[in-house]
């Protein structure tokens, strides 16, 4: 069997502004998404875009499938979520998050997503139980390596141990083009600079973050070095969010780490910070990214995900994904040719 | 994150009870009422006791201590709740400085067993509505 190059897509993530001030809503989203051609997958993240996620009318099923077939969209992958931390009072335990996930999964499924993206804090034993159900369903399950983790992580250890023993494609990983990063992306320094943040702190928190390049680390931890790094300069309250960022989007890895776990890519996430009028992204090596991908024979969709307007308040998203794009497909082009 | 849109542009208002406005979640996502930690607000500098706070999701007006429980409530991330803030008289006409903390539980990023909570303080001049002058 040959396996074909991946395919575009975009999350309506990437659009998360104009949904939440009410700009554009779901089935706007969808339209103006297609308009610009970014397309033929589609994902979306549910608690965001569906009211009452995971309960579905079987009006809201029938009106979705359509909005989609209308556009000419496919549908490619529905993001669900691990809410350990759900109640104030105690953890889920492991009965209760299967049954929470197992919802999800049932959603996709009914929505018509081959791909269901996981999170790793739902733990290997709660993945493990949902994987005849995702079989029976036909969704495939990919847990997201997201920034800080990579492929060296423990939790990834550990479930490439259980696949290398199962082998089952309905367990897979959902590689997140912000687990490898060059730097932190210079529009957020932009944007504290513009509230006020001393030019120093930026250098301190630069310096700090390439300390870590190839080390590993204990999230939390350096979250509370970078917050206490931050209120040394005065950061005051940006304090948290700078460091939230600094670690928890701007990831360590290489691509090439990525041909280790070739056979287990469900989907991935092309996420971005700014890309420039000339096609620069000075963080994120999309080419370098999408090339990795089809050397590793990755066949599935890679999906845009604009992630700079938690601090750039002036890019218009769907230029942001455009852009984006038009990196992604002159590498599959190139690779086509 | 989403920090400017914590209190709604245009919200605030004089109601018989003294002032309201509008909050949104900050996060990109529908979050259940169990994850609203806390509500901080001060009006023209004047700290409000968040005991005495209300905030209606749904069409229901809960204090904060009541929406601990609530996790099988959801607070859709495109809705606005409304917050009624006691006052020993209505609002008076004009602008004020609303100043406003939500903090927010953020249930899927735990570590060593502690959830994030992220708190995002929002300060607006806006002028009340439907007070007299």
């Amino acid at each position: 069997m040959t396996v074909g190059l991946p395919q575009t897509a975009v999350t309506l993530y990437s659009f998360t502004p104009d949904f939440h001030a009410g700009r554009h809503d779901l089935d706007q989203l969808v339209a103006r998404a297609a308009e610009l051609g970014m397309g033929p997958g589609l994902e979306i993240v549910g608690f965001q875009s569906i009211r009452d996620f995971p309960n579905l009318t079987p009006e809201f099923e029938r009106h979705f499938r359509g909005l989609l077939d209308r556009h000419g969209f496919e549908p490619a992958c529905l993001d669900c979520n691990a809410d350990r931390a759900l109640r104030s009072d105690r953890m889920l335990s492991e009965d209760e998050l299967y049954e929470y996930l197992a919802a999800q999964l049932r959603a996709a499924h009914r929505l018509g997503f081959p791909a269901a993206r996981m999170q790793w804090t739902a733990g290997l034993p709660v993945m493990e139980r949902l994987v005849p159900l995702a079989e029976q369903l036909d969704v495939r399950m990919g847990v997201e390596i997201h920034a800080p983790e990579t492929v060296d992580s423990g939790w990834v250890l550990a479930q490439r141990e259980w696949h290398a023993k199962h082998q089952s494609p309905h367990l897979g990983f959902t590689i997140d083009f912000g687990s490898v990063t060059n730097q932190i992306s210079p529009t957020m320094f932009q944007a504290f600079r513009e509230k006020g943040v001393a030019e120093e702190l930026f250098s301190a928190f630069s310096e700090r973050w390439h300390a870590l390049d190839g080390q590993r680390f204990e999230a939390h931890e350096q979250m509370g070095n970078f917050i206490q790094l931050a209120h040394q300069y005065g950061a005051g309250d940006h304090a948290i969010n700078m460091s939230v960022f600094a670690v928890g989007i701007h990831g360590h890895g290489r691509p090439r780490m990525w041909l280790e776990i070739s056979d287990q890519i469900v989907h991935v996430h092309a996420k971005f910070f700014h890309v420039d009028e000339h096609g620069v992204e000075p963080s994120v090596p999309v080419a370098e990214q999408v090339q990795t991908l089809i050397d590793a024979g990755y066949g599935g969709y890679i999906s845009s995900e604009w992630e700079g307007w938690h601090w750039d308040l002036h890019s218009d998203a769907f230029e942001q994904v455009q852009r984006e794009q038009r990196i992604i497909r002159s590498v599959l082009e190139a690779a086509a040719a | 994150m989403l920090t400017d849109q914590v209190v709604a542009d245009g919200s605030l208002r004089s109601v018989p009870a003294g002032a309201a406005f509008d909050v949104r979640i900050p996060w990109y996502r529908s979050l259940p009422y169990s994850c609203v930690e806390g509500l901080d607000v001060a009006i023209d500098g004047r700290r409000i006791d968040s005991g005495l706070l209300r905030m209606e999701l749904g069409g229901e007006e809960y204090l904060l201590s009541e929406l601990a429980p609530l996790h099988d409530r959801w607070w859709y991330v495109a809705d606005a709740a409304a917050v009624t803030v006691p006052l020993a008289e209505p609002l008076a006409a004009g602008a004020h400085e609303l100043d406003v903390t939500i903090h927010m539980r953020i249930p899927y990023i735990v570590e060593s067993d502690v959830p994030l909570v992220m708190r995002e303080r929002c300060v607006k001049t806006q002028t009340a509505q439907g007070a007299s002058l």
